[in-house]
């Protein structure tokens, strides 16, 4: 089991990132009932810690997010992580380096999950098990925070590995080139009344439709403004 | 090459060049052009 820091208090630990070139990060959410996905859990590790960043409790952040964004972002399949954040904080970071991208550039099967990666790589089993958890409630279990800080355990070391890797074979410009596609902000910038409009579109083709009008999709912004960073 | 041809580009991303003509295929940018979007152009 990794060790970990919870962090209530973002903004807290800015200065430490801030001593960093590269971080592993990854965010846990929930979308199933809202069209923006609500972010609860930002986890950032280090080469030396591991942060379990809670971003429910309404403490600032905007410290704390302009520190992360200055940092190279190690993630594993990040498309999701950059769209919550971006779609939460208006933020998007400076750098990115997906390791399933990495991975894929570099011959193991296309779009690796992270556990298969990890055991590829380092030959360790991770429990993937919480990937449908409910994030959102407080206080998140120990069994919660002790999966999540795994999702960020290994992104350091397997960025140190893959890099490595890809020197030798001459594409690490490869997938430096893929993973910076995901840094679009065109990606993530989404119009709810499209989203409705399709949702509407498709449940008429499937036929069912009900006879009181269509209730539009639950639309619910992020905590913070998208207009104003925390 | 080591590398799965789905990485390299989809059946759709190939569709879309041989058969719509499209020019903005990620397999004709980057990397991707270098090692096989130039040829596919070439016998197009």
């Amino acid at each position: 089991m990794p060790e970990y820091t919870l962090v209530d208090e973002p903004d807290s630990i800015a200065a430490d990132l801030g001593r960093h070139d590269f971080v592993g990060v990854d965010t846990e959410f929930m979308r199933e009932k809202t069209f923006f996905a609500e972010l609860c859990l930002v986890q950032v590790a280090t080469r030396e810690i591991i942060y379990c960043v809670d971003p429910l409790n309404g403490h600032g952040m905007s410290v704390f997010w302009d520190a992360l964004m200055q940092d190279t972002w190690v993630v594993h399949s990040g498309r999701q992580d950059v769209e919550v954040v971006y779609q939460s904080a208006r933020r998007m970071p400076g750098r990115l380096f997906d390791t399933q991208i990495a991975a894929g550039v570099l011959g193991f099967a296309p779009l690796m999950g992270y556990a298969s990666l990890v055991k590829e790589l380092f030959d360790v089993d991770i429990d993937k098990s919480h990937t449908r958890a409910n994030w959102s409630r407080r206080p998140l279990p120990d069994t919660y925070l002790h999966y999540a800080a795994e999702d960020v355990e290994y992104l350091l070391p397997a960025l140190d590995l893959l890099t490595e890797k890809l020197d030798q074979k001459g594409r690490l410009s490869w997938a430096e080139e893929d993973s910076a596609q995901l840094l679009n902000p065109a990606l993530y910038d989404l119009d709810p009344e499209l989203a409705i409009d399709r949702r509407q579109r498709a449940r008429i083709l499937r036929g069912r439709r009900r006879a009181h009008p269509l209730h539009p999709m639950k639309i619910k912004r992020p905590c913070s403004s998208r207009s104003s960073s925390r | 090459m080591g590398l799965a041809a789905e990485t390299v580009a989809s059946k759709r991303d190939l569709s879309a060049v041989i058969i719509d003509g499209q020019r903005d295929s990620k397999v004709l940018s980057g990397w991707r052009r270098e090692l096989v979007g130039n040829r596919l152009l070439e016998l197009l």
